[in-house]
Order: C-alpha cells, then structure tokens, then sequence
C-alpha cells in the first residue's frame, strides 16, 4: 500500500509541473502569483529549443506585463515588475512593488423586476464577502454576483441577469465603486410534465414529481423528481430536463425521457462449497409486467444445508421501491447441525414503506399477511407438519445522534397469531435488535455495541409446536463469533430443543493502525435457551483487522471460546471472514 | 537790363521764402500726421514696428499686432533670434506725470538648442531633446523721467524682480521669493580697461532655497580677471568658493569648490604659459525630464601654453539614459594634440560603451569609437557586437574650413564588407547641406551605395540608395524588432535601388525604387499571441519582391519545413490603407514534436480609416494537440470600467476579424482528459472592443476519456456555439461503457453511460444503464473504478482540471459526482465497486444506506478478486477470486462465514 501511495504522490508532483517556473518577491500575495503562473503559462508558449537572448529578453517583458495584468483581479493597478531570468531555462525571478490596492469604496445592490421583495428577503439571509473598506477582489465580487442569482434562479426568476452590472474602478483614487443590477425578470412556474414513451402509465410517473402545475419553478425540484425516478428502478436511464419557457404563461415545462430497463432477466449458476457441498441457482426476472412497473422475481437455489425457491410478484402503490406491495410463495428447506430440517412452503402478501420521518432517521417498514405449510424433521427421525396463517410487522430504524459521533440501529420483527386464525395454537414471536457505535472525535477508535433478543410464546407447545426453523439458535461469524455456525441452543444430546429465549451481544473496541486499517479486539456472548433460568451462555473472546472501505467492512478475525456450552464444544480458536455494513463512516 | 533783371528776381526771392515755409509747415503737418497716423491707427503702429524690429541688431520677427501705439498695442508673438520667443504681448503706456510704458507678457519661452542642429537629429530624440526654458508672466516696467526699467517675471514657481533706477545705473537689484530677497549686482568701470563687478545678498533658487553670497568681487583688467566670490545655501548643503587671481609671473590661478548634496565640482589649478589647470565634476545621480544618469564624472586638465593649450577631458558614467535608450559603463577621452597644426586635426578620441539598450532590448554591446595619432586622428575605428555579429567601421574625417568630409573606407559586419577602401562611401556635410556621393571604381560594387543631397536647411532631399547583396542578419535587428517585434532571427540577402526625394513644398519623403529580399531563414516568435499553443513561424527559404511607385505592391513566395507561403500586399498610400493577402499551405505550428498542427490559412487584411480587418479561412490538415491541465484565469469582471488620468487608449489599434475554422478529418487531441479525433468548422469574430464570439460546433468522435488511470470510451462528445464567447460552448458528451457488474448478487454485463450537456456553467447530467437500472452512484462509480476497458498511453488525464473544479463549484449535480470521487480515491486499491441499491440523500453528509455491494480488484482481463456484500442475506457475503470466461459467464473461487470455501459457475443473460 505505502510504495503505492509514494509513487502516486510522486507522479501527481511531476504531473503540476509546469513549463515557466517562476519566483517571485516575497511582497506578492500567494493567489497573485498563482493568477500570474497560471496567466504566465497559458499565454507564453515556447517551443522545446534553446531560447536566444532576444527572446529571453521579450519573454521576461512579456512576463512582467502578464503579472502587472494578473494583479488588477486581486486590487492592484499600478503594479510595476521587473523580470529577470535565471540560470536554468525556464527559471525566471519576478520582482514587482504592487502600489496601493484598490479598495471597494461603494456596494449598491439593487434589485429590480417583479422578484424584488421575494430576492430581497432572500438575499437578506445571505452574507456577502465584499465589505466596505475591503480590497477589491473580482473573484469575490463574481461569486456574490452568482450567488445573487442562484437564489433568483432557485426561486422560479429563471431570466435573472446582472449584466445591467456597473463595476468603476479609479486608479487614481484607487477606489472600486460597484452598483450590482440584478434584473428577475417575470417568476415562472412549472407548467406540464410532458413524457414521450408510452411504456409506463404517464399519471403515474407524473405523480413521482415533487411539483405540480403552477408550483413556482426551481431547479431543485427538477433534480429532485429525476431521483425519484431514477430509485423507482424502472429505468435503465431517464432524464428530466425543462423545455423552453413560456413566455406567454410565464411556465416552464418538463419533459420526460427514459428507456425502460428490458423485460426478461435471467441467470444460472452451480458450484460446490465445503459447507453446503453442491449447489445450483437460477434466477428469472420479468420486468414491466404493468404499466405502473409491476414485476415477478424468481430465484432458485439448492444445497445440502440450504434450499429455495422463491417467486415474487411486486406491484407498486405510489412507488415502486418505496411504497408497494409484494405477493411472494416460497419453498424453502433449512437445515441446523444437530437439530434436524425444517421444509416449509409460505405466501405472503406484504406492503412495504421506505420513508424518512425526519432528516436524522430512516424507517423501513414491512406489514404482511403469510400462510405457511411447514414439515419439521427432527434428527431423532420424528416429524411435525404444520400449517398457518399469521400477520407480521417488521421494522427497521436507523437514528443519527444528534451532536455526537454516535449512531442507534434498531429493528424489531414480529409475527403472532391465535388458532381462530388458522393456526395451531396462540403464538407471539419477537426479535429486537440494537446496535450502537460512538467514535472519537478524531475517528481513531470507535467502540461499538450489538445485541439481540428473542422470544416466542405459544401454548400447547407439545402438542403443535411451531416449525422448527422459527426456534432460535445462534453463533457464527455474524452473531456470536468463536462458535460454529448456529451451534448455540443445539444440543445433539438434547433433540427437540424449542429454544424459545435468544440473547447475544458484542462489544467491540476498534483502533486505527494506518489508512483505513483498524485492529479490533472484541468480546461476544450469548445463548438460545428453552428456558431462561436455566441458560448456560457461551462467550469467546477475539481479534483481527478491519478493513474500511467505501464499500463496507472486511473483517478477518480469530475468535477464542472461553465458555462454550454450543453443540460443537471445541475450544480451539476459529476464523471469521465478515463482511458487513458499519454504522459509523 | 540790370533793373530789369532785378525786378524780375525779387518776386522769385519773395515765392521761394513762400515755399520755403509752405513745404516746412506742410512737412511739419506730414510727421504730425504721419505720427498721428502711426500712434492712432494699426496699420501705423504695425508698420513702425516692423520698421523699428528691422533695425535691431539681432533678428526680430513680429506675429499679429492688434491696435493702436496710442491706445495700447497687442502683439500675439515676438521671435527674438529664433531662441527666445515671447507670447501675447500687451504694450501699453501712460502720461501722468511721468511716461510710464509697460510690457505683459503672458509667457516667454527661450529654446536652448537650434532647430537646424535639432532637425539633424532622428526625430524619436526630439522629445528628449528638444527643452526650452518656460518664463510665465512677466512685466516690463520703463519710467521715463525716473529711466527706471524693472523686469518681474516667474520660473519654476518663483517671483523674480530686476530693477535697475536713475542713480544707481549701473546696479541690478533681483529681488526673489516671498521673502523678497535682494541681491544686488553692480558694475563700475574705473577706467577704459578696468572693470569691477560686486555682488552681495541672497537669491531665492527654484525649490525655495536660498542662496547667499558672502563675498562677490570680479575684478577685470586688460587681460586679467581677478575675482572672489564664496557663497553657501541657507541649510548650508550647497557651499561655493571661487578665487581667481591674475599675476603677470604665474598667470591666472583659479580655485573653484562647489559642493552639493548630488554634486562635487573642484576646479583648481594655473592657467599660464605653463598652465597646468584641473576641473572635475562629479555626480552621483541626476534626473532632467526624460534624462538621467548615475556616477558620472568629468574631469578636464589643461596644460602647456594657455593661449595654445593641451585638453584632456575624460567622462566616466556609470549608466545613462536617454528616452527609450539608455547605455551602460560609458567611457569617453579626448586629448588635444599640439603637434600637427592643422585645422582638421580633432585631437585623440575615443568612446566605449559597454551595453547600448533601445527600449528593452540590447542594441550593441561593447560599442568603440576612436582614432589614432599615427593617422593624424583623421581615421575612426569603430566596433561593437550585435548578439552573435561583430560590427567593425573605419572612417577618416577630414576638415576644411566649415566643411567635413567623412570617408567611410569600410564596414563590415562578421568580415562581410558592407562599404571598402577601393568604394569608399563619401559623406559631405557643407553648411546646412549633406552630400552622398560614392566613390566610383570599376568592378567594385558595394553593398550599400548612396548617391544625393539632404539640404538640411529647407529639408530637401534627393538621394539614391542602392544596396548589393546586403546579409539580412547584418541589419540591426535590434531596430527591425521595433516594427516587428516576433522577429528571433533573419537570414537572406537584400538588392535595393530606392530614390528619396522631397522638395519643401512635400509633407513627407517620396520614395520610388525596387527592392528584392532573398529569405535563407527567419524565425518569427509566437506570431498570434494568447493562444495554448507556440505559433513560431520557422521560414526556410523564398523571395519578396517589392516595388515602390510610390503605390507599394510587395509579393512574397516563402517555404517553410513543409510547406509554402504566398503573400501579396498593395498600399497606395505608405501603408494609411492597406490590403494584403496571405496565402499559406501545409504550415506546420507546434510546441514541441508531439504537438503538431498543420493548417492552410487564406488571411485577407485590409487597413482602412486606421482599422485592420482580418478576414481568414483555416483548413486544418492533420494536427496533434496535447494540453495537459486547464485551470481557469481570474480576471476583472466584464463591466468593469477603468478610470486612469491619461489617456494612453486613445492610440488602441482598432480591429475586427473573422476566421473560418474547419477542422478537418485528421485533428487528434489530448486535452486535458480528452483523447480522439475532433472535427467540425467553427466560426470566430470579434473585434478590438467586443468579445470573441463563435458559432459552429465542434465533434469528438470515438474519443476517450482518461480520469484516475482509466480510460473511459466516449459515444460522442459535441461543443456547439450560438454566436455565444469561445469559452462557454455548449456541451454534449455521451460516455458509453460495457462491463461485467455484480446487480442484485448477479454478475452479469451492464452498459451504462452518462450524458452531460448544457453550459459550463449549467452543465446536466443523465445517467443511463441496461439492461438492469444503475443509479447515478453506481453509474460513476462503474465508469471509473472498472479496468475493463482499453487503457492507452494517453497521459493527460482529468483528474486534476476535476480536483481544481471541485473547489468552485455550485452545481448539485456535479457536486454529487465530485464528492463521489473523492470518496472513491480513498480506496485506490479496489478497480470496481457495485452498489445495488444505495440512497444518496443530499441532507446527509454523504452515509449512503447501502445493502448490496460488490467490489472489485481486476487482476488482468480474466481474473479479478471481489469482495461482496449481499442485499438479504449476510451470510452470503463473500470474498472470491473470479475468473471471466466468456461475456456472459464467470467461475467463482469464495471464501466467507467461518471459512467456508466453495467454486460456482454463473451465467446471465437479459432480453
């Protein structure tokens, strides 16, 4: 990494050179001598030969006139250099006594056109650089300028100008007097939302704006209604651009333009992996099944340990990826080590909302209805076949603290039901999770927290028991590190475990060690228990390295049992690779 | 017959006496009238002027003269001996008691250097030279019965007053100053040979200083001066002292001190039959209008015989300045020689000058000038060096009465003879009158031949000039680069046979003649300036050929390394109007061998009423252009308005022209990021006032595009102008990308783009992706990260015109792609990051909620390593080492969870 980043370093210094280097006396302000660098540079031209004591000479005079003309954006007229060249060939000394700067006498901002009280106000908020007294600074002078009509432009004055502009600088007074004329011009409003393609329900996509007809026009909305169109993933490309005012209604148009992503998407796949041995996938999607952006998904997959296939039909209400429905049937075979396997067919019909309340939190939400067919096979050979319907709701928040450098991540997953509901018995099924990260100040360590808690309550557990993939089990590289992949709550010396209680956590403490690069130590416990009293967790302590990349942690860790009471009661140490999501940047 | 005779002479005695009377009483009312005439009317008082101006001694020339002796008269302007000349006169006088008569005079001015010696010069001098001595308003005041006469007048800001009464004829009293300082100055003269003139007071000098004089006694005898004169200024910096004393043994002994602050002058020493005398000067700097000099010293000693005395007189300066020239370690010595008696002997002279400088450039360097005793001091040698060139004259000056006959027997410049001994060029100068006549030998033609008369007197000329096989380079370029200031160097040759006439009634010289210019080389430096490119003009060979009549037609036929120039230009008028045409070829302008252009350019330019017009066609050949890194200039707003005192805008050259650009099919660029080949026409106009604007539009087709190492095929790309300035096109750019994605936890192929378009400073951009939807972030990233596509050798990149925007930039959406960038520099190491659903919102400070990403380090074209985050299902998150086998399928190698490891084999495919 390090020989990397010198030879970049390297390369980015050799890359600014620049043909005339040029010194100059120490009196010359530093963004003078880069306006007379850059003005040097871009206007003197020298072919690769030796250059005659002649042109030496006209380049040094050139020079001087260049920085005297470099000066006057930054205040100085009445700059007088002198340049000298040096020994090596293009190394020229430039020496200048700069005279007293120009300094801004008068601002007169006056604002004219229909806009005026409304740009009033808004510039009111607005602080400018140039003050009286102040030297003369045209790149101050130009962004006040463009900041003046930025704001009108934003508030729907689209024909806003400032060329009617005076700017009278007297060199001999040296006072700069400056009467800024911004013109608004007429306020527009949006007028129709115009699309060409008839693939998708044009009532529909015009919904997604963020205006109406006769809202007042501004350029962020325009950007605004392009990203929600672009996060509808109904597109392989789109554009929203504003047609050329009406100057008779005074609105602006918009016009919409896209190509439709295609209509069948589909993959195959097969491979073999020392844990669930061979497995093969396969994945179809259709796309616009209607014109609103209805779609079906199915993926396939099958192993040893793990097997699916799912169908989804998404159809949405006012958006597709933000507020739709989905109608999903799903086969799926689960198998836990030491337990048994859990076979279950499920439909679903569920309506989810993706929505951030306020600017510091996000909130997914999922409310759905299953039906579930379910056969659990035990390892003791017995069976138990169930089938239910049951409503569930699931959460997800995600809160930025306000003024620290923390982060709260909670979700809680629901599902409940009574027999009257086509189940076979009463049942209430709870996972909360939390996650919670602070960094210090400087970002060099960050400590994080993560637990998690479950539970199930039924009645008649023995005689109907839920199928035996909704029982809790835990460990692995993503809950309790150290331990076998959900051998925690399995007990081959136990079947028929109904791990009803499920309690883990973590806490991490990660340090930076160079770039990117932080060394974790950590610590993580927990337990799946039948019963709560008699829970015997397990903990194993741990350290690696974590990678952060723009993309998302890499962990490789190493992680020590120091209780195991999992079903694999090795105490040797175990690997993590984990690859996740961090909470905080 | 007696009586008779008597009787008849009587009444003739009576008549005479009668006429006698009658002519004087008429004579008398003739001078009444007459005088009459002359003090009551203008034409009088005009007429008795002129006659009274007429009879002064020295010449006196009268302007306009307005009313009348008796009522008071106004002369508009009195020129005395061509020197001094008085303005607005207002004479007047009054009867009281006394005759009181009184001159106004509203300015006078006295020119210090004739005008004939003036007009010798070149006329660039003449504003340095050319100082007279300013005197505002002065009076004359005469009191007849008193025979008081006082002069009051101003210089340099002060009032000085002479007056001289009745009593004390011979006393002048200058009363200066606010304080009206008096220094009173008299004459007596004791005898017809002796003469004392006393002086005692104090003067007010121009700057308010006052000088005193102690002691001021001038004895003047037949012969013989004695004087004692000492003096200091009030702030005693300036101090004189000055003894002179006269005896029959040891001559005139003089002792001169003066010292001021900038200046030393000792003087000292005997003037006799065996003098030995010695001044100095010495002054360490001085400033006279456009005049100045540092450490400068002049000393002159004279000895032998006072009456027949030896001079030498040396002058060292350290530097000098004349206007725009100025020279360097300046040496000059001049020594009498008492040997030769002859008239034309000068004396032993030599100059040297180490740096002569016009304007900024060096001129000559180690410039001589001198002669020789063993050649009477008649013959001059003169040397110097003109950057590579060594310049060498020899000349005899001869001296006859007023006349000067100068022989120039040779010039050469780097041992090309220019003038030689066998045709020597012979110059005489008689009065007012410059002879040329060269000296004819037969088969001896020299290079440069003159043949005439300039009468200085009344500025007529008549003079031919021919010129041989004159070497361009021994020109002084030096001069040449004041009218053409691109020019580096000049190899060629010149014949020329040119007349120069002008008669006093002419306003300006005719000239008449042919001339040939035969170019081996020239050098012209960046002949369009403010252009990214060096536009030197290398020309190899070709003739101009010019004729003067005087219409001026001149043609030229010019090579370059690889192709032709063909000029024409006619001006009827020396160059008041004009009208050329330039005709070039496969010229080739570059800034070094990899950057090449190659153009035709058809130029028309016209110059008419003191406006150029330029009007040209440029078809490019083939060019390769390469700019590396644009960052843009700050300069003054465009409303901005200027306000100085002087009016230097006044002489602005006024132009407008109109270029027709096309750029062919064979222009390749790499600029700034931008690599391929460009075409389309493009129109430029402007004009000295307003901005270049263009119209047409320019094309990139099957470009790249080259940012962080990557090069990024480009669809197309489009800069079009409306009529709109040269900086701010607008902009349609369509990059088109093909690569293997991970969307959804599947590999598949993606093409994705993005469009930008719009204004520089309103520029917009679309994003597009098929056959799954890519966001923008995706899109950028995927554009940038992935090493899939063909990397080439094009070094100039983005990256730094990108990291130089970002700091200036207002516009959201590129504010999104800029922060994106940065976020992807910090993590160089990965080729390729795939975000699956990500949720940029702008009220964050960029933490995007991201649930499925795939990254990727591409190894080589088969194999990359990936790490990937799946959308649903951590445990499905994996790092894998891929190897592509064809478009559409890749074989997985994966480890991930607790170590698992595993191979698989994806195929994908959309329609």
């Amino acid at each position: 990494m390090l020989p990397i980043l010198l030879v970049s370093s390297l390369l980015f210094k050799d890359a600014w050179a620049e043909k005339f280097n040029v010194t100059f006396s120490e009196n010359i302000p530093i963004e003078i001598r880069n306006n007379a660098q850059l003005m040097i540079n871009q206007k003197i031209i020298v072919r690769d030969t030796d250059l005659s004591t002649h042109r030496k000479q006209q380049i040094s005079s050139r020079m001087a006139s260049v920085i005297e003309t470099a000066a006057q954006p930054y205040g100085y007229f009445s700059t007088q250099c002198q340049v000298t060249h040096l020994s090596a060939k293009y190394n020229f000394h430039a020496t200048c006594t700069l005279g007293q700067p120009v300094r801004i006498k008068q601002i007169i901002v006056e604002i004219n056109g229909p806009g005026k009280e409304t740009i009033e106000t808004l510039t009111h908020k607005n602080k400018t650089k140039l003050e009286i007294g102040s030297i003369f600074r045209a790149d101050t002078y130009e962004s006040y300028k463009k900041q003046l009509l930025n704001i009108a432009n934003h508030a729907g004055y689209v024909n806003a100008t400032t060329n009617a502009s005076q700017l009278v600088i007297d060199t001999d007074k040296y006072h700069a007097s400056s009467k800024i004329i911004l013109d608004t011009g007429p306020l527009y409003h949006f007028g129709k939302i115009f699309i060409e393609q008839n693939i998708y329900n044009k009532s529909f996509l015009r919904t997604l704006a963020p205006y109406r007809k006769n809202t007042e026009f501004n350029t962020l909305l325009i950007s605004s209604y392009k990203e929600n169109l672009e996060s509808t993933n109904l597109f392989a490309s789109v554009s929203v651009l504003p047609n050329a005012p009406d100057n008779q209604s005074k609105t602006i148009p918009t016009q919409v333009f896209y190509e439709p992503i295609p209509r069948i998407q589909y993959g195959l796949g097969i491979g073999y992996s020392s844990y669930a041995n061979l497995f093969y996938s396969a994945s179809i999607q259709r796309n616009h099944l209607s014109d609103k952006g209805m779609r079906a998904t199915t993926d396939f997959l099958n192993s040893d340990k793990y097997t699916y296939a799912i169908t989804t039909l998404s159809i949405p209400r006012t958006h597709p990826t933000r507020d739709y429905f989905n109608i999903q049937i799903g086969y799926k075979k689960q198998y836990i080590d030491y337990v048994g396997t859990d076979r279950s067919l499920t439909t679903t019909l569920a309506h989810i909302t993706q929505r951030r309340p306020n600017e510091r939190v996000s909130l997914i939400q999922e409310m759905a209805l299953n039906y579930s067919v379910d056969r659990s096979e035990f390892d003791n050979d017995t069976s138990n076949d169930t089938s239910f319907l049951f409503p569930s709701l699931k959460h997800n928040w995600v809160i930025k603290l306000p003024n620290t450098n923390a982060s709260l991540a909670l979700s809680s997953d629901m599902s409940a039901s009574v027999k009257p509901f086509i189940a076979p018995n009463n049942f209430f099924k709870l996972i909360l999770q939390q996650r919670y990260g602070q960094s210090s100040n400087d970002k060099k360590r960050i400590v994080q927290v993560r637990s998690k808690q479950g539970y199930i309550a039924s009645d008649n557990q023995d005689d109907n028991p839920l199928p035996l993939g909704w029982y809790f089990y835990t460990g692995g590289a993503y809950s309790v590190r150290g331990f076998a992949y959900n051998s925690i709550g399995a007990d081959p010396n136990s079947p028929n475990e109904d791990n009803r209680y499920l309690y883990t956590g973590s806490l991490e403490l990660q340090h930076l060690i160079s770039k990117d690069l932080y060394a974790i130590v950590f610590l993580d416990g927990g337990d799946a228990t039948v019963d709560l009293s008699a829970s015997r967790p397990s903990f194993a302590i741990g350290s690696g390295i974590l990678w952060k990349t723009l993309a998302g942690n890499l962990e490789i860790s190493m992680a020590k049992p120091i209780k195991n009471h999992s079903g694999n009661t090795s105490m040797k140490p175990r690997l993590n690779i984990n690859i996740h999501q961090p909470l905080i940047r | 017959m007696v009586n008779k005779q008597t009787k008849k002479q009587r009444p003739r005695k009576k008549s005479w006496i009668k006429w006698i009377c009658i002519s004087s009483i008429a004579v008398i009312v003739a001078i009444i009238l007459l005088g009459f005439l002359i003090l009551s009317t203008n034409i009088g008082t005009r007429y008795a002027l002129r006659l009274t101006a007429r009879q002064a001694p020295v010449s006196i020339r009268l302007g306009d003269v307005q009313g009348t002796l008796l009522t008071g008269t106004k002369i508009r302007q009195m020129k005395i001996n061509e020197t001094i000349t008085l303005n607005h006169i207002n004479l007047t006088w009054s009867w009281k008691k006394n005759l009181e008569i009184t001159a106004d005079i509203k300015d006078c001015s006295l020119i210090k250097l004739d005008p004939s010696t003036l007009s010798m010069l070149p006329t660039s001098l003449h504003p340095s030279i050319k100082q007279s001595l300013r005197l505002n308003a002065s009076t004359i005041y005469y009191t007849y019965e008193t025979n008081n006469l006082s002069l009051k007048t101003h210089y340099q800001g002060q009032t000085y007053k002479l007056s001289m009464t009745h009593d004390t004829p011979n006393t002048v009293i200058i009363e200066s100053g606010h304080q009206h300082k008096k220094l009173a100055i008299s004459m007596q003269n004791m005898n017809s040979k002796t003469k004392i003139i006393n002086a005692h007071g104090a003067i007010t000098l121009p700057g308010k200083k006052v000088f005193m004089i102690n002691q001021g006694q001038i004895y003047f005898q037949e012969n013989s001066i004695n004087a004692e004169i000492s003096g200091h200024s009030s702030d005693k910096k300036n101090n004189l002292h000055l003894h002179i004393q006269n005896d029959d043994q040891s001559g005139n002994r003089i002792n001169l001190k003066y010292t001021a602050p900038n200046l030393n002058i000792v003087a000292q020493g005997q003037l006799s039959q065996h003098s030995h005398f010695v001044a100095k000067i010495e002054q360490s700097q001085f400033e006279i209008n456009d005049a100045s000099g540092e450490k400068s010293q002049l000393s002159i000693v004279i000895t032998d015989n006072w009456q027949h005395p030896k001079v030498a007189i040396s002058y060292d300066a350290k530097k000098l300045r004349l206007g725009d020239i100025s020279a360097q370690n300046i040496s000059m010595n001049y020594n009498t020689d008492t040997r030769i008696e002859k008239i034309s002997n000068l004396g032993a002279f030599s100059l040297s000058v180490d740096d002569l400088i016009i304007g900024d450039s060096q001129a000559i360097q180690n410039f001589r000038i001198q002669n020789h005793d063993d050649t009477n001091h008649e013959q001059f040698i003169v040397t110097g060096k003109q950057g590579p060139y060594h310049l060498n004259a020899m000349f005899k000056i001869a001296m006859q009465e007023q006349d000067m006959t100068i022989r120039i027997e040779q010039a050469s410049v780097n041992e090309n003879q220019l003038f030689n001994a066998q045709a020597p060029q012979i110059i005489k100068i008689k009065g007012q009158s410059i002879i040329f006549k060269p000296h004819k030998v037969n088969n001896q033609k020299p290079v440069i031949m003159l043949d005439g008369m300039w009468q200085l007197i009344n500025q007529t000329i008549d003079l031919k000039v021919k010129i041989h096989d004159l070497k361009t380079e021994h020109l002084p370029l030096t001069l040449l680069r004041q009218f053409l200031p691109q020019l580096d160097h000049i190899n060629g040759s010149i014949d020329a046979e040119m007349q120069f006439t002008k008669t006093p009634s002419d306003n300006s010289m005719n000239v008449t003649g042919t001339f040939t210019i035969d170019v081996h080389h020239i050098l012209l430096n960046q002949v369009i300036e403010n252009l990214p490119i060096d536009t030197s003009l290398v020309i190899t060979s070709g003739t101009i050929i010019g004729k003067i009549t005087p219409n001026i037609e001149i043609t030229g036929n010019l090579e370059t390394k690889f192709g032709t120039i063909n000029l024409s230009l006619s001006s009827p008028d020396y160059f008041q109007t004009m009208s050329a045409k330039i005709d070039g070829k496969n010229i080739n302008i570059s800034q070094y061998e990899q950057n090449i252009i190659n153009i035709n350019a058809l130029t028309d330019l016209q110059v008419i009423n003191k406006e150029i017009v330029v009007n040209s066609k440029i078809q490019i050949n083939h060019a390769e252009y390469r700019l590396d890194f644009y960052r843009p200039i700050t300069f003054l707003p465009f409303e901005t308005i200027v306000q100085r005192k002087s009016t230097q805008d006044t002489n602005k050259i006024r132009y407008k022209f109109n270029t027709e650009i096309d750029l062919g099919q064979h222009a390749k660029i790499h600029v700034i990021g931008f690599h391929g080949l460009i075409g389309g026409k493009l129109n430029l106009s402007g004009s000295e006032s307003s901005l270049a604007l263009a119209n047409g539009s320019v094309r990139l087709n099957n470009g790249t595009l080259v940012i962080y190492k990557q090069s990024l095929p480009i669809d197309r790309m489009d800069l079009t102008w409306f009529s709109t300035p040269i900086n701010d096109p607008n902009i349609n750019l369509r990059i088109m990308a093909k690569g293997l994605r991970t969307i959804d936890g599947r590999d598949q192929m993606q093409q994705f783009g993005v469009r930008t378009h719009g204004t520089l400073n309103d520029l917009r951009f679309d994003y597009f992706s098929s056959p799954a939807p890519m966001n923008s972030f995706q899109i950028i990233t995927a554009l940038l990260t992935d090493s899939s596509f063909n990397k080439k050798s094009n070094k100039e990149s983005l990256d730094k015109t990108l990291a130089y925007y970002s700091n200036s930039q207002n516009n959201n959406q590129v504010a999104e792609i800029l922060e994106i960038l940065n976020a992807i520099k910090s993590v160089p190491f990965f080729d390729n990051i795939d975000i699956s659903e990500i949720n940029l919102d702008s009220m964050d400070d960029y933490s995007p909620d991201i649930s499925g990403i795939t990254i990727t380090k591409r190894l080589d074209k088969y194999f990359s390593v990936r790490y990937r985050i799946t959308p649903n299902n951590q445990r499905f998150n994996r790092i894998s080492l891929d190897t592509n086998l064809a478009e559409n399928m890749i074989i997985t190698n994966f480890i991930q969870n607790e170590g698992e490891v595993g191979v698989a084999l994806n195929y994908s495919k959309s329609q």
